[in-house]
C-alpha cells in the first residue's frame, strides 16, 4: 500500500516534469520574399500581385482587376535608374461604360514627394500613361508609387469605387 | 444467422462510422482545442499539475478524463500531431455504436432494430461536431460512461445480481469525469424501472445522490462565468422556444434544406410529418400498453432537460446523447413495421429516408466544411511556426486573416502554446474580424499601428499575408505602405510589460522585466484620447508585498493634469484593475497625458531603484 502511494506520487510528480516537455509540430514553409522586387507588376501574376500595395481590387475572372481612383504599388528599382533615371509606364483599360459616364478621366502619379505629370483619357480601350522619372526620384532599391484618377464610378450594389481596369504597372529602365 | 452474416451484423454500422466521419481522423485542431492543449504549460510544478487536472474552468466545468487528461497526457506524447488523438476518439465512438446496438437489442429484443439504432443515429447531423472538433469528445466519452452504465442497469434488471448495480454505480461516477451532463443518469434508470422494472426503483434513488453529490461539489468549485451565452433562463416560452430549436436540428431536415437552399416549407412539412408520427406512435404504443417508445422519447427529453434553460447557446452537438434515444425509438418502430406487413415497411422506409438521406447529407456537408475551416488553421500556425523557426526572435504580423480564420484559430491563441506572445495581426486586418460584444474584447491580437511602425522600422518584425493556405512574406511591401502613410496615432492601449509601446512611456519607468515594469514615484504614460465620453481608463496593475506590508500605498492619477480620485492598495500581492472616467475636454485627442504617483516607494536589497508599483495594461475602452 505504501509503495503503490509512493508510485501514485512518483508517477503524478514524472507526469508533472513531463508538462514541460516542448510541444513538437510539423513547419509548413511560408513563401519568402525574393531578395529584389520585380520592376513590373502584371495582374494575375501571383508572384508579383503582393506588389499592388493597396487600392486594387480582386482578381476577377483570373483576368482583370479594378483600381480605386488611388493606388499604390511597390516596384524594384531598376539598377540603372538610379544614374539614369526611368519610364513608368501604366497599362489599363478604360471600359466603355465608364468613358459613357465619366466622358473622361485624368491620371496622375506621385513618387515620394515628386508628382509626374497627369494626362486626360477620353476614349473607350487601352491606354498608357507614360512618364519620365529623373534619377534623382530614385533613392532605394524599392520604389512607392501612388496613382491617383478624379473621377471613378460607383456601381449600383457595389460598394466599390472603380477608376480604371489596371493591366501592368512598370519601371522601364532609360 | 451464420456466423459471418453475425460478423457483417456487427461490423457494418461500425464500418459505415467510419465511412460517414472519415475525414475526422485527418482533421487538425481548432477554436477551444487550444486552450486545452495549452493546459499541459502550466503544468510548471507538482501544485499546477494539481490546478490544470482539477481546477473549474470554461463555465466552471471540470471534465477530467474528457479534456485535462486526454488533452494533457496525447499532446504530452503527440504534441500538435492531431492523428493520435483523432483515432483514439474515433475507437470510442465504435464503442459507443457497439454500446447502442446492445442497449437497442436488450430494450427492443429486434436484431433488426438493435441494427437500424446506430445506423439512423450515425446519419444525424449531430454527430459532426463531436466526430470533428477534439474539444467536443466530452460528448463522446461521457455517451460511453452513460450507455454502459444503463446497459449494466438493464443486465442488473434482467439477472438481479448485486454486481452490475455497483458496477452501474462506478461507471455512473466515472461519467462525472467526461461531461457535466452525465447527472441526469439517474433519471434515465429511474424512468425504466418506474416503466419496466419497478422492483429495482428503490435502488435507483440512491443515485440521485450521486447527482446531488456532483452538483454540490461543482456548485462549491465555483468559477461560473455565466455571460451571454450562457445565461439561464427557466420561463416557460424561452424553454419551450429551445427545445423546437433542438427537435427541429435532430430531425436533419431543415438543415439540408438550408444547405441546399431549398424552400423553407420543405424542412417545415417535413418537420411536422415526422412530429406527427414520432409523437402518434409514442400515443399509439402507450395506449397499447407499450412503453418501450414513451421511455426512450423520455430518453430524448431527459437528456436535453438541463440544456434547455441555455437559450442563447443551442449547439447541434448537445443533441449527441439526446438522439440515441430516438435513433432507438425510429429503429425500435421500423422494426414493428416490419412484423406488420409490406404496408407499414413500405411507409416506415419512406420515413426513414426521408430523414436520414437529407441528415446524412447534411452531416457531409458539415465534415467537409469544418475539415476545410480546420486545414486553414493548420496551415496558419505550422507556417507560423515555419516563420518562427527561420526568424528566431522576431515578432511576426499577420494580415488577411478573415473572420472565419480569427474565430477558429487566432482568437484561442495557439501560438501561446508554443511561448510565442508575439504573433499579433496588423492594424489593417481589424476591419475583416467581426467582434463580438458578448464576448471578451479582442484588442490585445492587434497590435497598434504605432507599435507596428516601430517593430517594422526596428526590422523586429516579420509581416505574413494569408493567402489560401499559405503564409507570404509581404514585410518590405508593408513597411513601404506603412511608411508612405501619415504618422500613425498613438495606441489608446499600452502594455508596460512589452517594448512595443516604450515610445508611449514618459519619465518616471524602470526597465522591462519578464511581462511587466516597475515605476518610480512618478510615471507618466501617453495614450490617444477615448473616442466617447463613455469610454474609460482602465489601469493593470500588481501591488508587491514589499510594498504594502509597511501599509497601505495611495495612487493618485492626473489625465492631463485633472486629478482623478486617488486608490489605496492595500492587499499584498495582488491584482489591481482600476477603473477612471475621462474628463470631457480630451475626448477626441491625439494624445493625452496620464500621470501616475504612488506616494511611497521602497528599495529591494542590492537595488538602488526606487521602486513604486509594477504595471502592466493601460487601456481606454
Amino acid at each position: 500500500m505504501r509503495y503503490s502511494a509512493l508510485l501514485c506520487v512518483l508517477g503524478l510528480g514524472g507526469l508533472t516534469l513531463g508538462c514541460q516537455r516542448p510541444f513538437s509540430i510539423t513547419l509548413q514553409p511560408t513563401i519568402e520574399e525574393s531578395p529584389a522586387l520585380a520592376s513590373k507588376i502584371v495582374v494575375g501574376d501571383s508572384a508579383t500581385s503582393k506588389q499592388f500595395l493597396q487600392g486594387v481590387y480582386d482578381l476577377e475572372d483570373n483576368s482583370f482587376r479594378w483600381a480605386a481612383p488611388k493606388f499604390s504599388v511597390a516596384l524594384g528599382t531598376p539598377p540603372s535608374a538610379i544614374k539614369n533615371g526611368a519610364w513608368l509606364v501604366l497599362d489599363f483599360d478604360l471600359p466603355g461604360v465608364l468613358v459613357d459616364r465619366l466622358k473622361n478621366i485624368t491620371v496622375a502619379a506621385r513618387i515620394g514627394k515628386l508628382a509626374l505629370a497627369s494626362e486626360t483619357f477620353h476614349s473607350e480601350g487601352r491606354h498608357e500613361y507614360r512618364r519620365e522619372v529623373p534619377a534623382s526620384a530614385f533613392a532605394q532599391d524599392v520604389t512607392a508609387i501612388e496613382f491617383t484618377t478624379d473621377k471613378f464610378l460607383n456601381p449600383p450594389n457595389d460598394t466599390r469605387s472603380l477608376a480604371f481596369v489596371v493591366n501592368s504597372v512598370a519601371l522601364e529602365p532609360k | 444467422m451464420t456466423r459471418a452474416w453475425r460478423v457483417a451484423y456487427w461490423l457494418a454500422p461500425l464500418a459505415l462510422c467510419l465511412a460517414l466521419y472519415r475525414l475526422g481522423l485527418r482533421v487538425w485542431f481548432m477554436q477551444d482545442d487550444f486552450a486545452w492543449l495549452m493546459l499541459r504549460n502550466h503544468a510548471v510544478d507538482f501544485h499546477n499539475f494539481l490546478w490544470a487536472l482539477f481546477a473549474p474552468m470554461a463555465q466552471g466545468t471540470i471534465r477530467i478524463f474528457s479534456e485535462r487528461v486526454f488533452f494533457m497526457a496525447f499532446s504530452y506524447v503527440f504534441g500538435l500531431h492531431p492523428m493520435p488523438y483523432r483515432v483514439f476518439v474515433f475507437l470510442n465512438q465504435l464503442v459507443n455504436v457497439a454500446l447502442v446496438m446492445l442497449v437497442a437489442r436488450k430494450l427492443t429484443r429486434s436484431e433488426l432494430a438493435s441494427f437500424l439504432a446506430p445506423v439512423l443515429w450515425l446519419a444525424n447531423p449531430v454527430l459532426v461536431m463531436p466526430m470533428i472538433w477534439t474539444s467536443s469528445y466530452n460528448e463522446i466519452q461521457c455517451a460511453t460512461f452513460l450507455l454502459l452504465s444503463f446497459y449494466l442497469f438493464l443486465r442488473y434488471t434482467e439477472t438481479g445480481e448485486r454486481k452490475f448495480y455497483w458496477l452501474q454505480w462506478t461507471t455512473f461516477v466515472l461519467g462525472f469525469g467526461s461531461l457535466e451532463i452525465n447527472i441526469v443518469y439517474p433519471a434515465i434508470a429511474t424512468w425504466y424501472a418506474i416503466l419496466f422494472a419497478r422492483r429495482y426503483f428503490l435502488g435507483t434513488l440512491p443515485l440521485f445522490g450521486g447527482s446531488a453529490v456532483f452538483a454540490a461539489l461543482h456548485r462549491l468549485a465555483g468559477n461560473f462565468q455565466q455571460g451571454f451565452y450562457y445565461d439561464l433562463d427557466f420561463h416557460p416560452g424561452p424553454v419551450l422556444n429551445t427545445l423546437v430549436a433542438y427537435w427541429n436540428i435532430l430531425l436533419g431536415v431543415p438543415a439540408y434544406v438550408s444547405l441546399r437552399q431549398r424552400p423553407d416549407w420543405w424542412g417545415v412539412g417535413a418537420v411536422l410529418l415526422l412530429t406527427a408520427v414520432i409523437l402518434g406512435f409514442v400515443a399509439w404504443q402507450s395506449w397499447k400498453r407499450r412503453l418501450l417508445p414513451l421511455f426512450l422519447l423520455g430518453w430524448f427529453v431527459i437528456v436535453l432537460s438541463p440544456l434547455l434553460p441555455l437559450h442563447n447557446h443551442v449547439s447541434d452537438y448537445y443533441l449527441f446523447i439526446p438522439a440515441i434515444g430516438m435513433s432507438i425509438l425510429a429503429a425500435h418502430a421500423i422494426a414493428q413495421a416490419w412484423r406488420s406487413g409490406p404496408a407499414p415497411v413500405a411507409l416506415a422506409a419512406i420515413l426513414a429516408l426521408l430523414y436520414a438521406v437529407p441528415s446524412a447529407t447534411a452531416g457531409q456537408a458539415g465534415m467537409r466544411y469544418y475539415f476545410a475551416r480546420a486545414e486553414r488553421v493548420r496551415a496558419l500556425v505550422q507556417s507560423v511556426a515555419y516563420a518562427k523557426h527561420i526568424h528566431p526572435g522576431k515578432t511576426i504580423l499577420l494580415r488577411d486573416v478573415d473572420d472565419a480564420l480569427f474565430w477558429s484559430a487566432v482568437y484561442d491563441s495557439p501560438f501561446h502554446i508554443f511561448g510565442w506572445y508575439d504573433v499579433f495581426l496588423t492594424p489593417d486586418t481589424r476591419e475583416q474580424i467581426r467582434e463580438d460584444k458578448n464576448l471578451n474584447p479582442i484588442d490585445a491580437y492587434f497590435l497598434p499601428a504605432s507599435a507596428v511602425s516601430r517593430v517594422l522600422n526596428d526590422q523586429a518584425a516579420e509581416v505574413y499575408a494569408v493567402e489560401k493556405q499559405r503564409l507570404r512574406n509581404v514585410t518590405r511591401m508593408y513597411t513601404i505602405l506603412l511608411n508612405a502613410q501619415p504618422e500613425p496615432e498613438l495606441a489608446s492601449s499600452v502594455d508596460a510589460g512589452t517594448a512595443y509601446f516604450d515610445d508611449q512611456l514618459g519619465a518616471g519607468w524602470y526597465h522591462l522585466e519578464n511581462g511587466f515594469r516597475w515605476c518610480g514615484p512618478r510615471a507618466v504614460v501617453y495614450l490617444h484620447g477615448p473616442t466617447s465620453a463613455a469610454q474609460k481608463l482602465l489601469v493593470h496593475g500588481f501591488a508587491p508585498e514589499s510594498q504594502t506590508r509597511l501599509g497601505a500605498v495611495h495612487l493618485a492619477l492626473t489625465v492631463n493634469g485633472e486629478k482623478e480620485p486617488v486608490q489605496t492598495l492595500d492587499r499584498a500581492n495582488s491584482e489591481f484593475r482600476l477603473q477612471y472616467d475621462l474628463p470631457a475636454n480630451v475626448v477626441g485627442q491625439p494624445k493625452i497625458e496620464v500621470t501616475l504617483t504612488v506616494d511611497r516607494t521602497v528599495r529591494a536589497p542590492g537595488d538602488p531603484r526606487d521602486l513604486g508599483l509594477v504595471f502592466g495594461d493601460f487601456s481606454i475602452r
